[in-house]
């Protein structure tokens, strides 16, 4: 995609390429910090007499006012283009200095900075000569790598003054709910008929045992209602183009086969005569053909299973305002973005690939999961939150949850700690043992895990009341084919004693796994994942939320597990850093960028696979370009292209060749 | 060369010229913290500023080593925390290539190492130095030097 570059600073960027070098040297004391150790007046006399040098000083504080002159004089009165100072890190006062002198109209990235305090002078205090020696290498290395610096530009690029949110549970919702707050119109697609997520299907959320969903309905009518989020259900990315700043996304929205004119009476559904297992209930209950996933469902459009519906047509004639219409077809949209936030969520792990537990198989109908059992708790469940073996109706006199199912777990490929399993089987224990004293609850655990504050309140609180807490990974859940009752074989390996726990129900604490359809997501907005599959994140302690490629974020568990507070907060901070760029209107970039020298390039492709912002792209005739906007400037296309054809300004085979031969000299001598 | 008459000292003491190339982010950080530390360490390491290790392929490893570096070695960020994503793993198989290629010519393979640190904490690019100069001296006393061959 096409964007418009708005260069700044052009006055100061000059064809400097073709002039000659005139290079000034300039050695700081640093007070006695590199002077003490090293010889700075020996090494400016070195200086001196390299090639294109004009000018080489010593003097005692170089990043104060006097310092700074000297550099800027150097620059009006000698003609110096390019300077080089030996003194702290590039991070301290290079860019004072790179300030300095862009200032007096030379291009800042002509500065070279050379380390000479942090990286000799302070590090060999005790070897004054080895340290000097160490010092003139560096400084010609400096020298040399100054004597080929390039100019480069910086340019504006203008963003486009809206964001798109994937995914409506309760980070996707957090997110666009934050960027409209902020006056930027969001697009907020969903998978699913309804917006609300896993947190909807919860009964109570832990510590407090607040109910989810009273604190997600703000949030859900909130976005419903907000004049500048549009809210787009049953919708799927089709295809994504550009970079940060400016994304033309292609949006499919598929049909509800009911007009937004739904009164939602639910007439069409009591007539409906399919019915199959709701998705949203977790099989716990039966939906018709024509449905809304539970009542307080938003938006409370009904919408019509097309791939389950007998076309008997009983709804059309059944609705008071004719809202059923079969006729609907699937709308595709493009929509221009300048931001994207990732909010696509989590999905259960599904045990049936542990085969020792057997889950879903015939005559184990009682080994149902934390969600299921969510749902039968939850006051909306079609038990009246009764708790009722699955399999005969009956109360259950006795019931162990399993943790670290699918999580820690190398066989089936999960290593990490969900985090969250023992927090909820903790808590659903406590609700239980509160409704049902008399019933036998068991947790069997590796680790319990509660950090935070409030969790091991709850943990403690929980063991107090009488659930039993055994250390030890059942190695099977037996039945017996006789009587249908279920055994759990565990070892506890506190005791070290083997236990067959009776079990009239099995909860499974099954670990958080990366969504469906999570591949083709991440291969369209080309981001990477991590091993575990989850979006992987530019930086795990400093950028949490941005994506491997800017302009695209990651809130809540799409990016790895998390409980709903963590969630909130990761969608918060992402949903803020994608509306920085958009609030401000442009994003600045140094074209600190590689160029390919197309004479050479041997069209293989292999830049655009190890680019990892997706940087490169291939052009009809095969050729490799660089999309400037999106580059982060690694240099790793550099060492993959095999014939050297693609060159990073400034980090050049030839400018770094320059600054090795200087720095290497002088290798060891063995008699 | 003969074991029984080199010391450990004695190949240390002429260990002159190690060129490190540091990345920008954990690298020269790392680099940075144990200077303001005050950590101290062998004058033969010299520091080549990279964007990220990734950027640095075989030709700058040879230009290096032919041209006097007695061993050069990449220094990234920690594993899974590169900051332009995954350069340092990259650079990681470039290396273990390139270290095959040197067993290939007869030469010690520990001429080239790719090592991590963090910038936080100084010890770690400290830690790295010495690990390089104590695989070094092993390694020149059993196959000699980058020059010699074997």
């Amino acid at each position: 995609m096409a964007v418009k570059e708005e260069k700044i600073e052009e006055s100061k960027v000059k064809s400097g390429v073709s002039e000659e070098p005139r290079i000034g040297v300039f050695c700081c004391h640093c007070g006695h910090n590199i002077a003490g150790t090293v010889d700075v007046a020996q090494v400016a006399d070195y200086a001196r007499t390299l090639p294109n040098v004009i000018k080489a000083e010593h003097y005692m504080f170089m990043c104060s006012k006097p310092g700074v002159q000297m550099l800027k004089d150097s620059i009006k009165e000698l003609g110096v283009n390019r300077t080089v100072v030996a003194s702290c890190s590039k991070n301290q006062h290079g860019i004072t200095f790179a300030k300095a002198i862009a200032e007096e109209g030379i291009n800042k990235h002509r500065h070279q900075q050379v380390n000479v305090r942090e990286y000799c002078s302070w590090v060999h205090k005790k070897d004054e000569e080895r340290a000097t020696a160490k010092a003139l290498r560096l400084v010609e290395a400096g020298v040399n790598r100054a004597r080929k610096l390039e100019d480069v530009e910086t340019r504006r690029i203008p963003t486009t003054k809206a964001a798109l949110v994937i995914g409506a549970g309760i980070a996707g919702l957090r997110a666009a709910h934050d960027l409209a707050e902020l006056g930027i119109p969001v697009f907020l697609a969903e998978k699913n008929s309804t917006i609300g997520g896993h947190m909807t299907q919860l009964n109570k959320t832990f510590p407090t045992l607040e109910c989810p969903q009273c604190s997600i309905s703000p949030l859900t009518n909130g976005v419903a209602n907000h004049p500048l989020i549009e809210l787009y259900t049953n919708t799927q990315i089709k295809a994504i183009e550009g970079s940060m700043g400016n994304y033309e996304v292609e949006i499919e929205i598929k049909p509800r086969y009911v007009k937004d004119n739904c009164t939602s009476c639910g007439d069409c559904s009591l007539s409906c005569p399919v019915e199959v297992p709701s998705e949203w209930d977790k099989g716990m209950s039966m939906r018709n053909a024509i449905y809304k996933a539970y009542p307080q469902a938003i938006p409370a459009t009904f919408v019509r299973d097309k791939k389950n519906c007998i076309e008997c047509k009983t709804c059309i004639s059944l609705c008071p305002v004719q809202a059923v219409d079969f006729s609907m077809e699937a709308e595709t949209k493009t929509v221009k973005v300048g931001s994207i936030v990732v909010a696509a969520g989590y999905s259960e792990y599904d045990p049936t690939e542990i085969e020792p537990y057997h889950y879903g198989q015939d005559g184990y109908e009682d080994v149902i999961t934390q969600l299921k059992l969510e749902r039968m708790l939850s006051p909306t469940s079609l038990t009246n939150s009764e708790i009722l073996r699955p399999s005969d109706g009956k109360l259950p006199k006795s019931i162990v949850m399993i943790q670290c199912v699918g999580s820690r777990n190398d066989q089936v490929g999960n290593k990490y700690c969900t985090g969250v399993c023992c927090k909820f089987a903790i808590k659903n224990a406590h609700i239980l043992k509160d409704m049902y004293p008399d019933t036998d609850i068991t947790i069997c655990y590796i680790d319990v895990r509660t950090p935070g504050l409030n969790f091991e309140e709850m943990y403690k609180s929980t063991q107090e009341i009488g659930v039993r807490f055994i250390r030890g990974r059942p190695s099977e859940i037996l039945r017996n084919p006789l009587n249908g009752e279920l055994k759990v074989i565990v070892e506890d390996t506190l005791t070290m004693t083997p236990l067959q726990l009776n079990a009239d129900m099995v909860v499974l604490s099954a670990a958080m796994v990366p969504p469906e359809g999570i591949g083709p997501l991440g291969s369209k907005l080309k981001v990477l994942r991590s091993k575990e599959g989850f979006l992987k994140e530019f930086h795990i302690k400093m950028n949490p939320t941005l994506s491997s490629k800017g302009g695209i974020f990651l809130a809540g568990t799409i990016q790895g597990p998390k409980d709903i507070s963590e969630t909130v907060a990761h969608a918060g901070s992402a949903a803020a850093l994608a509306a920085a760029p958009l609030v401000k209107g442009y994003i600045e970039k140094e074209m600190l960028v590689p160029t390919i020298d197309y004479d050479l390039c041997v069209n293989c492709g292999m830049c655009k696979i190890i680019c990892a912002p997706a940087a490169i792209d291939i052009d009809e005739e095969g050729k490799p370009i660089v999309n400037k906007i999106a580059c982060r400037s690694c240099g790793m296309c550099m060492p993959s292209c095999p014939t050297a054809a693609i060159q990073l300004i400034n980090f050049t085979d030839d400018q770094l060749y320059d600054e090795i031969i200087a720095v290497s000299g002088g290798g060891a001598v063995y008699e | 060369m003969n074991d029984s008459e080199i010391s450990d000292d004695y190949v240390k003491e002429r260990i002159n010229n190690i060129v490190i190339f540091m990345c920008n982010e954990c690298g020269q950080g790392s680099a940075n913290t144990a200077g303001v530390a005050r950590m101290s360490y062998n004058p033969a390491f010299r520091i080549i500023r990279v964007q990220c290790t990734g950027q640095v392929g075989p030709i700058q490893i040879m230009d290096a080593l032919t041209n006097g570096a007695d061993a050069v070695a990449c220094v990234g960020c920690c594993l899974g925390a590169c900051h332009f994503f995954n350069g340092n793993i990259i650079s990681m198989h470039r290396i273990k290539l390139l270290k095959k290629v040197f067993k290939e010519l007869g030469y010690s393979d520990q001429f080239v190492n790719q090592y991590t640190s963090r910038a936080a904490e100084g010890e770690t690019a400290v830690g790295d130095f010495e690990n390089i100069v104590e695989r070094l001296t092993t390694a020149i006393k059993e196959k000699g030097t980058i020059k010699d061959g074997s």
